[in-house]
């Protein structure tokens, strides 16, 4: 470590400990709607086409959250600001999915609403925690 | 952190208490039926409402402090309370499951009640005791 610089951790263990949890529950989560998918699929009428779409596109959300989850605890442990930032960004496409699997697929099961609420609360939790976490980074680290 | 997954399972197992619960809180009116005898009044169906209400919400209440306890490392890493929490709430995950499925009748919540959620719960709140005021890092 060069001379002058802080030896003071700056990661947010708040925020870490929320990444860990979530990676657990966003596993669990996809695991718990492909089965609600199965269920719909077996006891529900689709039209053509919509339910293939949304098991992508909860697929493609469950990608989406590990890159996310990812790159806000490497961003987070190695106090990078833009990990963090782009974390965030990203946290914004996954609400947008979670928001779909709430109010506008074809057809919501209660199951549904409550899981998709507990993502939602990750999500707003890490917002600020990460936002918290970027702010620290960004001011101790004059020159970084 | 002696047994790796320990945290994990902890959480999830308490993740799904949780959403079992508040299913029930959203769809009690089978169960409710269940526990009334072919005639009834509005007036016993409102109280056994009632009661299974108070119920589920004191229930949602204990998690909500056990996950309090596990977010701010209290408890995280004590592999003895973790163990009871994991089977207490993973017990009390499947009974409510059959509780829902079957439509128990709805005075056997409170067996699992006082065995899922009180137990674990008061561990908690114990072991926060012995931690925050009597300086035990267990």
């Amino acid at each position: 470590m060069a001379p002058g610089q802080s030896t003071v951790i700056r990661s947010s263990l708040p925020y870490q400990i929320l990444l860990y949890c979530n990676g657990w529950y966003s596993g669990a989560f996809v695991i718990a709607e492909l089965l609600v998918f199965i269920y719909k699929g077996e006891t529900l009428p689709y039209a053509r086409g919509n339910l293939p779409a949304e098991i992508i596109l909860l697929l493609l959300l469950g990608c989406l959250e590990g890159v996310r989850l990812f790159l806000g605890q490497k961003g987070n442990l190695t106090e990078r600001g833009m990990a963090v930032g782009l974390s965030l960004v990203l946290s914004m496409a996954t609400l947008v999915g979670f928001l779909y699997l709430t109010l506008w697929q074809t057809y919501v099961l209660r199951l549904e609403v409550i899981l998709t609420g507990i993502g939602l609360a990750f999500i707003g939790l890490e917002l600020i925690f990460g936002l918290i976490s970027i702010i620290s980074f960004a001011r101790a680290a004059p020159y970084g | 952190m002696g047994i790796p997954g320990i945290v994990p399972a902890r959480f999830l197992t308490l993740i799904a208490h949780l959403v079992i619960t508040w299913i029930i809180f959203w769809s009690r009116g089978d169960n409710i039926l269940a526990c009334l005898p072919q005639s009834y009044s509005q007036d016993e169906y409102n109280r056994k409402d009632m009661q299974l209400v108070v119920g589920l919400s004191v229930s949602l209440g204990l998690i909500a402090v056990e996950l309090v306890g596990f977010f701010t490392g209290i408890s995280m890493f004590m592999p003895t309370v973790a163990l009871v929490s994991i089977a207490s709430h993973a017990s009390g995950s499947i009974a409510l499951a059959y509780f829902i499925f079957d439509v128990w009748d709805c005075d056997l919540y409170w067996w699992v009640f006082s065995f899922c959620s009180c137990t674990p719960a008061l561990l908690e709140i114990s072991t926060a005791f012995a931690v925050i005021v009597l300086k035990k890092g267990l």
